[in-house]
């Protein structure tokens, strides 16, 4: 179940909204739905998620149990990080690399279900596991609490990448004031808004582009790009939205997972505003441990490779995704190296047309359904051959043009700043007051008009009437 | 532990109360209009017995038996069609087009053949093979009509993609609007053949080109010819096969609901002329009658109607038509003592078509049958010829 489907928005979320304010047991009611969510759309493969849950809470106590520096705590981490990444290789690269190997299609192994959000809940997991390890937080006793930090259905399916030592306290005890539901609401419908307005209308753009690859011109292959990379920001970038106010309005305080990444001047830096809770978990999880930066230029690089490979990896079992994760480590090397030294010098304006131009050649491998297509697209990007002259009207409706506009816009902060100063908009904490009352009546005028545009887009996604025979 | 403040509780309440409005309202939903507005059998709630073996088979299709009903639908649809359409420039699905000037095509069936309908009445009826197959079957038509003393003629009605291909916008791939643009200024094959008198084809685009600038002629957001475009291709057929009706009818230039906004719930009207004919009687007993005896030849009942006119002239006429006769049938009847419309939606064959004469004619004194398509459908015209060649033996 998605967040922007009828049956969520209209069924499931209102009857968990009144269920969390009309019942006590509210961490027991939000582990129930949040099983139902992951039921309705994953089935009998729940059984998943509730086996990472035991294992996991099994091995929390094991390693928690254990003494600090134990060899018995590091061989209970080992066996517990083993189990957790078996979990994900089978579900999710069994397949893939049976074909590298040439294991015959009907094979069962080539047609494994991958359950929905399993690279999300086995990273939930493996935070758990290690910082119990760290002693940054201890083993929950409760199965029920575990069970809510991996299954809580607002991140379970896309994140964001909570860290286990900084949601536990509120696991145990959190509060929703009158604030928390504003920010929620507000957070919620902007995310809302960001996936249907305009992430789900581009991908009218880029999705025929995309099919139709060959028959792109120097000018269609751009708008394809640009498209595509205004489309996988508002789609997850909303749904990130969507659930940091779904959080806050059980008073949980997720973390910001996008800032303004297309701002950036450097790939290092698109990495600090890009899923940023997957970033910095690869950060202090892989990267730091692997030795970072502190054992000179050759072992950096080498971090940064293996990190980006397995950070492309992370996002889809094929030689797209490790190429696109190849090519973003190459990029972080050379930067690295000399590269933003370089950019330091340039004007902004350069340094911001450098990093667009690498973010969306990247956004082009990770598109692409092979590497083929890849390659195809990126030539006909960067080719000299004369325009084929389709004219825009015919690649783009008005409302795409409108959705592409202000995904251009809103890409940026500086609508975000202009409009501060009268609407009161969605925060991370810690909130300040708005000076200017109005401004919260602004923003729920504004929230509303994005709930109600969205609603007619969600409302009447099905609605297909047959001209033809309807006389 | 958590706490709620009370506030945060009302607040959360109402929240959650505006979002279940769409599902809270689903009793008191009209199944029926519901059905009329989709346009589709509605989706039925899964079967208990499914959600154990197929639990996400069966919750889906629980989220289509909710999106079907989900509270307001019908005004949200209407809703966001108008915004798409007056405030984005967009057209409500793919296979409409938003003309310049205000005129609205339909530039396909369904939006899987997008361009069908332009590709059918700009490319494929004006096409070398579609040209050959006609001038090969038609000259059987005056034989047909010696052989079983009905007159019969095939008319190939022009459509606004070619009638006012001039307003067809940018966003028309410009293979198919040079296509159709070429309909507009050029000599065509249909053309040729209807100028040829030994045919008993007619394909009235001149006469209607001469007429299109005139407001309402063809309605700027009309798929199908209404009102004076009608009577234009009625009036050239009773020209051509040389029948002296006496027509009483009036035109009446008013402003309607566009029959393809309509479809989408969208109500904007259009300056288009209304024909009143008092002589013409609907006779539905009749009616009944025909169905039933050409009923075996349809999958589904057949749609027909007889019209009864107390003035045209003396034929009775039978008029086989695609969705072009829905309107066009009464207007037709203007022409004639009695008319038999059958709707072709629903047969089971074309090769039917010389069966379908032949038994109404044991139950309708016909002599004279009319064959109507729209342009994009002409290649249709060779399997009836053929079946009425065929039942036509002396």
């Amino acid at each position: 179940m998605v967040f922007s489907s009828v049956e969520f928005l209209f069924l499931f979320l209102p009857a968990f909204l009144v269920v969390q304010i009309a019942l006590p047991w509210r961490n027991l009611t939000f582990v129930l739905f949040s099983l139902i969510f992951y039921f309705i759309g994953e089935g009998w493969y729940t059984a998943v998620v509730l086996v990472s849950v035991a294992m996991n809470f099994g091995f929390g106590l094991a390693i928690d149990s254990s003494p600090t520096g134990s060899r018995r705590r590091k061989g209970s981490l080992g066996l517990g990080v083993a189990a957790n990444l078996s979990l994900l290789v089978f579900f999710k690269y069994a397949g893939f690399l049976a074909a590298q190997f040439h294991v015959a299609e009907k094979s069962w192994i080539r047609s494994i279900h991958l359950p929905v959000g399993v690279s999300f809940f086995t990273f939930h997991a493996l935070s758990y596991l290690v910082d119990v390890y760290r002693d940054e937080a201890r083993a929950d006793r409760s199965p029920l609490r575990l069970s809510l930090y991996i299954l809580m259905f607002p991140q379970l399916i896309a994140g964001p990448i909570l860290r286990y030592a900084k949601i536990a306290p509120q696991l145990r005890n959190r509060t929703v004031t009158a604030q928390h539901v504003y920010y929620g609401v507000t957070y919620f419908l902007l995310g809302l808004g960001q996936k249907i307005l305009i992430a789900d209308t581009v991908a009218g753009i880029a999705d025929p582009l995309f099919a139709h690859w060959r028959d792109l011109s120097t000018a269609t292959a751009w708008i394809a790009v640009i498209s595509y990379s205004i489309q996988i920001y508002f789609d997850f970038g909303g749904y990130s939205n969507m659930a940091i106010g779904l959080a806050l309005l059980c008073g949980f305080d997720f973390p910001k997972n996008f800032d303004y990444p297309y701002i950036s001047q450097s790939i290092t830096e698109f990495w600090r505003r890009w899923h940023i809770s997957l970033s910095s978990w690869f950060r202090d999880y892989l990267y730091i441990p692997l030795g970072g930066n502190q054992n000179g230029k050759w072992k950096t690089a080498r971090n940064l490779f293996t990190v980006f490979i397995l950070c492309g990896l992370w996002h889809g079992a094929a030689w797209t995704f490790v190429i696109w994760g190849l090519y973003h480590g190459l990029l972080l090397v050379i930067e690295r190296i000399g590269l933003r030294r370089g950019l330091e010098k340039v004007p902004a304006i350069f340094r911001h047309a450098y990093a667009l131009v690498a973010i969306s050649v990247g956004w082009v491998i990770f598109r692409a359904d092979s590497v083929a297509q890849a390659r195809g697209i990126l030539a006909r990007m960067f080719s000299s051959a004369p325009v084929a002259g389709v004219p825009i009207e015919q690649l783009l409706t008005g409302e795409q043009r409108a959705a592409l506009l202000a995904g251009v816009v809103f890409s940026a902060p500086v609508a975000r700043n202009l409009m501060r100063s009268w609407v009161a908009l969605p925060e991370q904490r810690p909130w300040q007051p708005s000076p200017r009352p109005a401004s919260y009546a602004v923003a729920l005028v504004c929230a509303a008009g994005i709930f109600g545009a969205s609603a007619l887009k969600v409302l009447t996604g099905a609605y297909s009437p047959f001209i033809y025979f309807r006389f | 532990m958590t706490t709620i403040s009370p506030t945060a509780r009302i607040l959360i309440a109402v929240f959650a109360l505006l979002l279940a409005i769409p599902v809270l309202t689903i009793p008191s939903n009209d199944e029926e209009k519901l059905r009329l507005f989709h346009n589709r059998t509605l989706e039925r709630w899964p079967p208990a017995k499914q959600f154990v073996p197929d639990p996400v088979g069966a919750f889906r299709q629980a989220s289509r038996w909710m999106a079907d009903r989900a509270g307001p639908i019908m005004k949200a649809a209407t809703l966001e069609k108008e915004l798409l359409i007056f405030v984005l420039g967009t057209p409500p699905q793919r296979r409409i087009t938003l003309g310049k000037d205000g005129y609205i095509f339909v530039n396909g069936v369904s939006d899987g053949g997008v361009n069908g309908l332009f590709e059918a009445q700009c490319q494929a009826s004006q096409s070398e093979g579609t040209y050959r197959a006609l001038l090969q079957s038609l000259p059987k038509l005056k034989e047909i009509g010696q052989i079983l003393g009905v007159s019969v003629h095939a008319i190939a009605v022009p459509m606004t993609s070619t009638l006012y291909a001039d307003h067809l916008p940018r966003s028309v791939p410009p293979n198919l609007r040079s296509a159709c643009l070429e309909v507009l200024t050029g000599e065509t094959r249909l053309s040729k053949l209807d100028q040829r008198a030994d045919l008993n084809f007619i394909y009235p685009f001149e006469e209607m080109k001469a007429s299109r600038d005139t407001e309402g002629f063809f309605p700027k957001a009309n798929y199908h010819p209404m009102g004076m475009s009608l009577k234009t291709i009625r009036d050239v057929y009773l020209r051509r096969a040389g029948i002296d009706a006496k027509i009483n009818e009036t035109l009446e230039l008013k402003s309607l609901p566009s029959e393809i906004l309509n479809t989408y719930g969208v109500t904007v009207t259009y300056p288009e002329y209304e024909i009143r004919n008092d002589r013409i009687t609907e006779d539905g007993a009749a009616a009944t009658r025909v169905a039933a005896t050409i009923a075996e030849l349809f999958y589904r009942p057949p749609v027909t109607k007889v019209y009864a006119n107390s003035g045209g002239s003396s034929r009775t006429a039978l008029l086989l038509t695609d969705s072009v006769g829905i309107a066009g049938a009464p207007v037709f009847a203007a022409g004639f003592k009695r008319l038999v419309w059958v709707y072709r939606v629903g047969m089971k064959s074309a090769a039917d078509a010389g069966t379908l004469l032949e038994r109404l004619r044991a139950v309708e004194p016909i002599d004279t049958m009319i064959l109507l398509l729209q342009v994009g459908s002409a290649s249709e015209f060779v399997p009836w010829v053929d079946s009425l060649a065929a039942g036509a033996t002396p």
